[in-house]
């Protein structure tokens, strides 16, 4: 009887690369191309010879000590000044009084500009005002492949949250803040492609 | 020998080449889960895989500008995944006489079998026959390619393969019967 043939591959379980492992790679190619800049830069400064000038470098004994008088002169004259105005400062310290007042602010519109140009408001927000204001954008393959990327590592976040609720383990912490991390820069990717 | 490429790909290549990370990025998310499972099944440790998977796209991305486009990109990125999964293996092959090629056509897994099993068996296997097993059989190099990548003769390609697929019959017979 003729076996039927079974493709071994299609058999086999596939794996899923860890989700922090793009921020290894890009700070690996940071690393190395900021390595490759400096390399260019600096083959492509002209050398000098140093001139032999060595005597003058090295000035005579008795020059040497003049100079030192000078300088010790000039250390006394400077902790001297210092000493008499920090003498003053504190006397006049006494007199020193603070006030404060409490101000209320009734406009009602300046609350809505700080919640907009707020650092700190909610990305979502930004991104569906941004999506109403420039639909094009969120139309392209680039747009739709970091939402992919975003939606995948916020549910690694999750996880991993509900995982250190569990566990407390610091190896579980550190990973959790490489995923945070990486969200922060897809999230950045995602807001330039609106720039 | 002339590949067909897609427009898409090509300005991917290009973007990546002027060193956009986004491109990259896009990139290494097409190309990660599939070279990431080539890479854990030749190293069978986790921690290599990940180590393996890093070093072998900062390469590909160094040296992207020498993708003469001779094979597709994805078979390029698989060669360099290959090659640097093997040096993390550092395997020693010993030439062993083959006297028996009957097994060659017998049928190794059957579809009662889950994929599970078959990979734990696999994974079970000594580094040499595993390397030359999964690089023959399951990515589907010749022996020519596969005695070049690992700097072997054919003859020892053959004889690994021979005996893994022994020693792999032997594990799963011993799971399933």
């Amino acid at each position: 009887m003729e076996q039927k043939q079974i493709n071994i591959k299609d058999k086999l379980p596939t794996h899923k690369a860890p989700a922090s492992m793009w921020d290894r790679i890009e700070q690996q190619l940071d690393a190395l191309n900021k390595e490759v800049l400096n390399i260019s830069i600096a083959s492509k400064l002209p050398n000098y010879t140093a001139p032999s000038l060595f005597d003058r470098i090295v000035p005579p004994a008795k020059t040497k000590n003049i100079s030192l008088i000078w300088l010790q002169l000039a250390a006394s004259i400077i902790l001297l000044v210092g000493l008499g105005f920090g003498f003053k400062q504190f006397k006049n310290r006494t007199k020193t009084q603070i006030t404060y007042t409490v101000e209320n602010n009734t406009n009602k519109t300046i609350k809505s500009e700080i919640e907009l140009s707020n650092i700190d408001a909610d990305f979502n927000e930004v991104l569906s005002y941004n999506c109403q204001t420039k639909p094009k954008v969120c139309q392209m393959p680039d747009y739709k492949e970091l939402q992919k990327q975003l939606e995948d590592i916020e549910r690694e976040e999750q996880n991993l949250k509900q995982a250190l609720k569990q566990y407390k383990s610091p190896e579980i912490e550190m990973h959790l803040i490489r995923i945070t991390n990486d969200k922060l820069k897809i999230e950045n990717y995602i807001l330039n492609l609106f720039s | 020998m002339i590949v067909k490429r897609n427009k898409n790909e090509l300005t991917l290549i290009k973007r990546c080449l002027n060193n956009e990370r986004l491109a990259q990025m896009h990139l290494f998310n097409k190309y990660k889960d599939a070279m990431y499972t080539l890479i854990y099944r030749i190293t069978a440790n986790p921690n290599d895989a990940e180590d393996a998977l890093q070093e072998a796209f900062v390469n590909v991305f160094m040296k992207l500008d020498t993708f003469k486009g001779d094979s597709t990109l994805g078979a390029w990125i698989k060669t360099i995944c290959v090659r640097t999964a093997l040096r993390k293996n550092k395997t020693n092959f010993k030439y062993e006489d083959i006297t028996d090629f009957d097994n060659e056509s017998e049928q190794l897994i059957d579809e009662n079998m889950t994929g599970e099993a078959i990979e734990k068996a696999i994974l079970n296997l000594d580094d040499g026959y595993r390397t030359v097993f999964l690089l023959i059989e399951v990515e589907g190099y010749k022996h020519k390619e596969v005695a070049e990548m690992l700097s072997i003769s054919e003859g020892t390609s053959k004889s690994q393969l021979f005996h893994a697929k022994k020693h792999l019959q032997k594990q799963l017979k011993h799971i399933y019967f």
